[in-house]
């Protein structure tokens, strides 16, 4: 029997070329620190790549770790949660709570072999927004050194 | 229902361009034709500033003449007009979770000079935005009814009288639990016609006891305190009992007490013919001073100003505010009693911050009463005389006085007692150890059932003890009577998914979450599943990240628009 | 040290303990027992409740079988208003799985008296009833025996269930009272064990006399062999497990047989949720959510969401994993659960310095945090 050549898989649903890859990082702000941290940068007029998508929820404390893991099942290529420093929280401790949270979500997608820094928990103020800028920035040029978030190949997740 | 697929949502999006300030980077054209490409979308359109004015009629006017039934606001960040805008489109009937606010300035237009990435981007938020308020539910504002309207006041000087007074002509059952064994405190044996700066009429206490709404507690002390706003379970200890008390709300009223001058040796308190403004007015009030080793009418008086106060080092760092207006018209009383008698009044600088001030002051000097900068060094006893050491800045000069009769004006301090409820309530103090940073913070406690009346604020006079006290209780009246609308963003519980495992329960920073009994009607099985106490819940989320099930959601901020979003984002 | 008592073996080790039972119901320190029994065709051994005497027809706590994990049943019998006094026999992995109930305000131990039993493991449950039904009377004690003796063929050359290869918690001290037979002479006693006031008062209720003997040499000699072969088991599982999920590659290729049943889900005894949230409307797409997403996809694997599932699911569940790999034997298409389980588990545990069901104080690492903590996280 004569069968055409079944494209590869990760042909089916990844575009993405090596060298010219754009990232697509997803960021879930806090509403009291970092979204308006990022507000600041947008006022300041920093300049930081377009890849990174916000999400505005009202605490990291909110942000369940399923967003987290849809995200990048979804193919977001590295995640952000990003709110108050410790101790700053608009809720008292929604942060320490997100800390938790994110550990374990972290230890055990590494164990599945998914880089530790495509999640990222990052403390920043509403007045920093020369360090949301530098995040972003920096998340980028890491992202696009990983390359594409490997669950991309994966159609059948 | 809403947010399922039974229903097609009806969207209209709306672009403002922030007079002019985006669309330079963002090509809007471009953003807003791939935004109609959406089958949810039934309205796309563009405002120059939509917080303006014109700019809301203009919203209003939209809504109201198309079918649209939840919005998407693309425009600046809504950390800055989210409410002017949801209050605007509510207004035109859509409710404020059906509203969307997209901000493409600051975080587009701003910051991506490539017209083709900053568009691109914009593109993905607004339609991230779409698909979020698609799955949006209406939610009306809640009403909470309280279950406990009865208040606690705690402290029956003027300030708790008179807010037990207010509270009462509101209908308001009151309890005031007082640590002394009368009602009153200062207020009633100072002469606040004289002493004040306006006409005070002292609040009838009589007035207060006949009334079956109060119930008074003397000799009592609070010594713990549970609960939250409309459920309050207060511990009262007296002298021979202890009880709980179960209350809606709290007034702290529990006043200042006089800085205690014999802290200051050099001023030697314990002399018999040294005393404390207080004092003298107990005098005052009966018409005549006498000196008290002797019983003879003096006839040289020194007042000495800021005892305790503005001083560090052996007092306090405040100033109490009102010793200064004081002595002034107790030096003048003196003046109209015995015209004779020589006074002075020693002083740093007057400080009378109420207006009527400088008219007091001129009328003094009027009568005679000699004013003298300058601090007061010491009081020495010479034989059976005092004699005041004290520098006179005005001459330069150091001076000895001598006199019958030295009256310390002692300045207001914390009281202990509000440094322990400010513990059991957990409420900071501020540095003098007064409750003085909920002067301007009223929401945020009448939202967890507490107000705070009086010189338990800080030093102040009768006068503005008694408008104050009448301030602090007017919105938990408010909220004792009609309850009062709960947070708009906060956590609703599914409670036939609730499991009652608790850790929402344990996560909620404001012990939001009780648990509350049931039974099941088929099963019998009698099980406690959580509940959301509007009236504390703050909207943080906690719960909703703790509970594995999903059970409690976030108002506007739910799983299923949020993952929703997360989907169209990607 | 625990209080104990040896337990003098009349007949043989069955009957000893069904008298046993039967005197806690005879002399009121039990309204019901919740205890396993071989059903009377001998196929299968069952949790049963029992009320009376009479019930305790075929005691059988050491059966080579485990049908579901027992947790839910003290889940499903005790509730806020429980007062009648009740008594387990668990074995150590349903017990660690019911202090985490517990933790998780799901059981009412009040007036519950935890019994365990020494575990040497059991078998996945179709080979022991066609086991059971090939071999006469007696096969839990031939298979003890055997196991005792150690050995290759001591299970007729059949393997444990992987949970209970690499089982780290054979035998329970925390319980109120144990029942102890692992490196004892079972054809002449058994040790039972008061490992709490309650468990001591019990005992008393029936008329033990409690010493402070130490363990017999030959018991910690076995207990040390015991724990041995798990550990490397253990460690030799986790490894494997983890070198064929090691990247989201290996990890579909162990998915690709999910028929998204959720069985994994509903047998867990962890999983305590009214309705899990993968299965709830919070997750399912609408048709045009659905359709949608082969146009974004390109290709969607139906029906949606398995991995979703499985990561989520392990995320909620990994802190309180007990590895009793009820969810392994329950999948029909044989997916690796207790290993992964296991192996990740362990990592996420050891975050916050926790062991699953080890103890009854140590807070649930989900319901609580630190303020400093983590900081490289
Ligand atoms: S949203 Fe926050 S404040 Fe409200 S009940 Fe939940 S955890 Fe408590
Ligand atoms: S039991 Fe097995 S097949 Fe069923 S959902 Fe779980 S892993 Fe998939
Ligand atoms: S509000 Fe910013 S992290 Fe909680």
């Amino acid at each position: 029997m004569v069968t055409e050549a079944q494209p590869k898989e990760n042909e089916v649903v990844s575009d993405d070329k090596e060298g010219d890859f754009e990232p697509k990082i997803i960021g879930f702000l806090c509403n009291w620190c970092s979204y308006t941290g990022a507000d600041l940068a947008g006022v300041s007029r920093l300049q930081y790549p377009p890849n990174f998508i916000p999400i505005r929820v009202m605490c990291t404390g909110a942000v369940d770790p399923v967003y987290v893991i849809k995200a990048l099942l979804e193919g977001a290529d590295s995640v952000l949660v990003a709110g108050c420093h410790p101790g700053d929280c608009h809720y008292l401790s929604g942060n320490f709570k997100a800390r938790r949270r994110i550990a374990i979500l972290k230890k055990l997608l590494e164990n599945l072999g998914l880089e530790e820094r495509r999640i990222r928990l990052e403390w920043i103020s509403a007045s920093e927004g020369q360090k949301f800028a530098d995040t972003v920035n920096e998340m980028v040029k890491e992202t696009k050194k990983m390359g594409p978030n490997p669950i991309k190949k994966e159609w059948d997740i | 229902m809403r947010g399922t697929s039974s229903r097609k949502p009806k969207i209209g999006v709306f672009f403002c361009t922030c007079k002019g300030s985006i669309g330079k980077n963002v090509d809007l054209n471009e953003l807003e034709s791939r935004v109609k490409e959406n089958p949810d979308v039934v309205l796309c359109i563009r405002h120059d500033k939509l917080c303006e004015k014109d700019g809301q009629a203009f919203l209003k006017d939209q809504i109201s003449n198309t079918d649209v039934d939840r919005i998407v606001l693309v425009g600046c960040t809504p950390r800055t007009y989210e409410e002017v805008i949801n209050k605007g489109a509510l207004e035109a009937g859509i409710n404020r979770h059906l509203v969307e606010h997209v901000n493409i300035r600051e975080l587009c237009e701003w910051i991506h000079p490539d017209e083709k990435s900053a568009t691109e981007k914009a593109v993905f938020l607004v339609l991230g935005s779409i698909a979020r308020v698609a799955f949006a539910q209406e939610v009306l504002d809640k009403q909470v009814i309280l279950k406990n309207n009865n208040v606690l006041i705690i402290g029956g000087g003027i300030a708790g009288i008179t807010s037990a007074l207010e509270l009462i002509k509101n209908e308001i059952s009151v309890h005031l639990v007082e640590k002394t064994d009368k009602l009153g405190g200062r207020a009633y044996e100072l002469d606040t016609q004289r002493l004040s700066e306006e006409d005070v009429i002292l609040p009838n206490i009589n007035e207060l006891i006949k009334s079956d709404k109060f119930h008074v507690m003397l000799e009592s002390e609070v010594v713990d305190v549970n609960g939250t706003l409309g459920d309050y379970k207060v511990k009262i200890a007296s002298k021979d009992k202890e009880e709980e008390l179960d209350v809606g709300a709290i007034v702290i009223a529990t006043g200042s007490e006089l800085f205690d001058a014999i802290r200051i040796l050099e001023y030697k308190y314990d002399d018999a013919d040294v005393i404390d403004f207080f004092e003298l007015e107990k005098m005052l009030v009966k018409d005549e001073v006498k000196v008290p080793s002797s019983g003879e009418i003096p006839k040289r008086i020194n007042f000495i100003q800021c005892v305790g106060s503005r001083d560090e080092n052996k007092g306090n760092a405040h100033c109490s505010l009102v010793c200064c207006t004081y002595a002034i018209k107790q030096a003048a009383k003196i003046k109209i009693l015995y015209p004779d008698t020589e006074v002075y009044i020693h002083y740093m600088d007057l400080r009378g911050p109420e207006c009527g001030f400088e008219e007091y002051f001129l009328d003094a000097q009027k009568k005679g009463v000699n004013f003298i900068r300058g601090r007061v060094a010491e009081i020495q006893k010479d034989g059976k005389n005092l004699i005041l050491r004290t520098e006179h800045i005005e001459l330069g000069d150091i001076m000895s006085l001598p006199s019958d009769l030295v009256v310390l004006s002692v300045g207001q301090q914390a009281s202990v007692e509000t440094q322990k409820l400010a513990d059991m309530v957990h409420l900071p103090l501020d540095k003098d150890g007064f409750l003085g940073y909920y002067n301007d913070r009223f929401e945020i406690l009448d939202r967890r059932g507490i107000s705070i009346a009086g010189c338990a604020q800080g030093p102040r006079g009768v006068a503005r003890s008694i408008s104050d006290a009448k301030k602090a209780v007017r919105e938990i009246a408010g909220i004792m009577k009609k309850g009062f609308t709960a947070r708009s963003i906060h956590s609703v519980i599914d409670e036939t998914r609730c499991a009652g495992c608790r850790i929402c329960e344990e996560l909620c920073p404001y012990e939001a979450i009780y648990m509350k009994n049931v039974k099941d009607h088929v099963t019998e099985e009698s099980r406690l599943i959580s509940s959301v106490n509007l009236a504390v819940c703050q909207g943080c989320g906690a719960c909703a990240m703790a509970c594995p099930g999903g059970v409690p959601q976030l108002i506007g901020y739910s799983n299923k628009e949020i993952l929703a979003q997360i989907d169209e984002l990607i | 040290m625990s209080k104990n008592v040896r337990l003098n073996v009349e007949e043989d080790l069955l009957s000893t303990v069904n008298e046993l039972f039967k005197k806690m119901l005879e002399k009121d320190a039990a309204d019901v027992l919740i205890v396993p029994q071989d059903v009377p065709s001998g196929a299968c051994t069952v949790q049963t409740l029992v009320r009376y005497p009479a019930g305790l027809r075929a005691l059988n706590p050491f059966a080579f079988v485990l049908p579901s994990n027992s947790a839910d049943i003290l889940v499903k019998t005790t509730d806020q208003a429980s007062q009648e006094r009740i008594v387990v026999v668990f074995r150590p992995c349903e017990l660690r799985a019911v202090f985490e109930l517990a933790k998780l305000n799901q059981i009412n131990l009040d007036n519950v008296t935890l019994i365990s039993v020494d575990c040497l493991g059991t078998l996945p449950v179709p080979e022991y009833v066609e086991l059971a039904q090939k071999s006469e009377n007696g096969l839990t004690m031939k298979l003890l025996f055997d196991v005792q003796k150690g050995g290759k063929e001591s299970l007729l050359g059949l393997d444990l269930r992987s949970a209970c290869q690499i089982c780290e918690l054979p035998v329970m001290d925390n319980a109120d009272v144990s029942i102890c037979t692992i490196g004892l002479n079972l054809q002449k006693e058994v040790l039972l064990k008061a490992n709490t006031p309650k468990g001591e008062e019990f005992l008393g209720a029936i008329g033990m006399e409690l010493s402070e003997e130490e363990d017999p040499e030959s018991r910690k000699k076995a207990l040390e062999q015991l724990f041995k072969v798990k550990a490397e088991a253990r460690e030799k599982l986790d490894a494997q497990v983890k070198e064929e999920v090691k990247d989201i590659a290996g990890y579909m290729t162990v998915l690709a047989s999910c028929i998204n049943c959720h069985n994994c889900m509903k047998v867990c005894p962890i999983c305590y949720c009214k309705e899990c949230f993968f299965d709830s409307d919070i997750l399912k797409p609408s048709p045009k959510q659905l359709l949608d997403k082969s146009e974004k996809r390109k290709v969607v694997r139906m029906p949606i969401d398995t991995t979703l599932y499985h990561i989520g699911r392990m995320n909620h569940m990994i802190t309180s994993c007990v590895s009793c790999g009820m969810c392994e034997s329950a999948c029909p298409s044989k997916l690796p659960l207790l290993a992964i389980y296991h192996a990740f588990g362990s990592d996420v545990q050891a975050l916050f310095n926790y062991v699953a069901g080890r103890s009854l104080e140590e807070e649930l690492p989900l319901a609580t945090f630190k303020e400093e903590e983590l900081e490289s996280a």
